[in-house]
């Protein structure tokens, strides 16, 4: 036997409950709240939180604008902290660098007073013994 | 068992003979060293009226080298080459207002340490009156100088100048000249002790 | 007209976000106006499931229940219709699991006509809903809620948990075992005669 969906729809027909049927469900609903089943229902507490913003669409813009601002605000300080390390190293490095160019200095000078000392005691001796300056010589003749 | 036990003792003398020989052949030509010590004559800068203490090493000169290379005044260049090639400059010099400020003791510690061999004294100037000395050390590898000392031991004045290096001794020397003044580079002489010279050494003589 | 129409289903809707936001404030007469909005889809779909009209008032108060505990998570009066379809399917089909059996209903309770037009073959539809009892429960869900409630195959998908692909195979065997169902009945009806 054939049917068509039309036939369907007429036997699914939304049917009513009947007489009475919201009184028995609100009768329910206070019994349940009587037994403590349920908790009676207020706007605060079983409001979504995600659907607040539906209802207070000004605080959520005042939440969202304060959040806002506290982002930039911790981004702004973070930026100044991470500058203030970067000049800091800078300093430091460049406190480094004079440290090591004092020390270059030093020890030119020292090296050069060394030389001086060196070659004037070498050439006092060599006066004093009445030799030549020619050291080549000498050591030449060392090996001889 | 008897036949083992001379075996034994054969070899364990023949090992200890090797052994000696190998420590007598490494004593033998050890190579002495080129850095005298000099800390016995620190106890004399009290007395000195002047006393300047020089002590340069490998890294030191070689900062050094680099600093004077950076001026690239070709008049450097000589400096620049006796420098790099050195290991260590190590100077001690005091100058007294009187005589026998120090002991023979003193200078004498200083000649132990050249009378190894390996270090040959190559000049003496020895003055008998005032029994002043003067010596040049060299410390020789074959053909290399590995090392300089000078010893000046006068009656009012103490210098022990030692240089570790392949050192260019004529060179040094022939350095003379070159150093025009106090202030070619723009510095003054400095000495570790705090003291300044009053006056360089060229004066002197 | 057109206009009338649009307006009068902007009014419709308004209301009932009107109904709804009071209800979750505490407002009972506004839990009310719900409930008899809806009370016939939840009934429906729970009588033609369940095929036992008390079992299907007792699951749909139920729903209603719940509905209270949940004013607050409902956002809109559209998101109110599919949530209680969505509920009241699922409970259906556990409720159905719980009964474990399916049973065909007699004549004598057969359910009481539409208010609407009467149907062109009463007899015809009687067995249709006969042979609906015997679907199995997912079937017979994606049924009701394409042919009573109008759901596309992609909200029967959302309102189950099913993939859309899954929603469209089913339906398609459904109607074929319902035809299936209807022939065997016609043959048993005729073998009762005979």
């Amino acid at each position: 036997m054939h049917f068509s969906e039309d036939d369907l729809r007429a036997a699914l027909k939304r049917k009513d409950p009947g007489e009475g049927f919201t009184q028995r469900v609100m009768a329910r609903v206070e019994q349940a709240k009587a037994e403590g089943k349920i908790k009676p229902v207020n706007g605060k507490a079983n409001r979504s939180l995600f659907a607040w913003w539906k209802l207070r669409p000004a605080w959520t813009f005042a939440v969202v604008a304060l959040l806002l601002l506290g982002f930039a605000w911790g981004g702004y300080q973070y930026s100044e902290y991470r500058h203030q390390q970067i000049a800091k190293r800078e300093r430091q490095q460049l406190e480094e660098l004079k440290k090591q160019q004092e020390e270059a200095e030093r020890a030119r000078d020292q090296a050069i007073l060394a030389l001086q000392i060196a070659r004037s005691k070498l050439n006092h001796v060599l006066e004093q013994a009445q030799m030549p300056a020619d050291l080549d010589k000498i050591i030449r003749r060392q090996r001889l | 068992m008897n036949r083992v036990t001379p075996m034994l003792m054969r070899i364990f003398v023949g090992l200890a003979l090797c052994f000696m020989a190998a420590n007598g052949y490494a004593q033998q030509n050890a190579q002495p060293s080129a850095r005298l010590q000099l800390e016995n004559l620190d106890k004399l800068s009290e007395k000195a009226s002047h006393f300047t203490e020089v002590t340069l090493d490998g890294p030191m000169l070689e900062m050094a080298a680099k600093f004077i290379a950076m001026d690239d005044d070709p008049s450097d260049a000589d400096m620049i080459a006796i420098i790099k090639n050195l290991k260590g400059i190590y100077i001690k010099t005091f100058e007294f207002d009187a005589s026998n400020q120090y002991s023979q003791a003193d200078v004498e510690a200083i000649r132990k340490q050249l009378a190894v061999p390996g270090w040959s004294r190559i000049v003496t100037d020895i003055d008998k009156r005032t029994g002043e000395k003067n010596e040049i050390y060299l410390l020789k590898s074959g053909d290399r100088v590995d090392g300089v000392t000078i010893l000046v031991a006068e009656a009012r004045e103490l210098t022990v100048v030692n240089i570790v290096g392949a050192v260019p001794i004529d060179k040094i020397a022939k350095l003379q000249g070159q150093f025009i003044h106090d202030g070619k580079h723009g510095h003054k002489n400095k000495m570790d002790s705090g003291k300044k010279d009053k006056e360089s050494s060229d004066e002197k003589k | 007209m057109e206009q009338e129409v649009g307006r009068d289903v902007k009014h419709e809707g308004d209301r009932l976000e009107a109904a709804l936001s009071r209800s979750a404030q505490g407002d009972s007469t506004a839990f009310a106006e719900l409930v008899r909005e809806h009370q016939g889809m939840v009934f429906s779909i729970a009588y033609h499931y369940l095929q036992d009209r008390s079992l299907a008032e007792d699951l749909a108060q139920e729903v209603f229940l719940e509905l209270y505990q949940s004013l607050g998570r409902i956002q809109s009066a559209a998101h109110l219709t599919y949530w209680l379809r969505r509920v009241t399917a699922n409970r259906c089909i556990d409720q159905g699991r719980k009964k474990l059996r399916r049973r065909e209903q007699a004549l004598e309770e057969a359910p009481e006509p539409a208010a609407s037009d009467p149907p062109a073959d009463p007899l015809l539809l009687e067995r249709l809903q006969q042979s609906l009892a015997v679907l199995p429960e997912r079937q017979r869900m994606v049924v009701i809620l394409r042919f009573q409630e109008g759901l596309g195959p992609a909200e029967i998908a959302e309102a189950l948990d099913m993939p859309v692909n899954t929603v469209k195979s089913t339906l398609h065997r459904s109607l074929e075992e319902l035809r299936r169902g209807l022939t065997r009945k016609l043959r048993e009806v005729r073998y009762a005669f005979f």
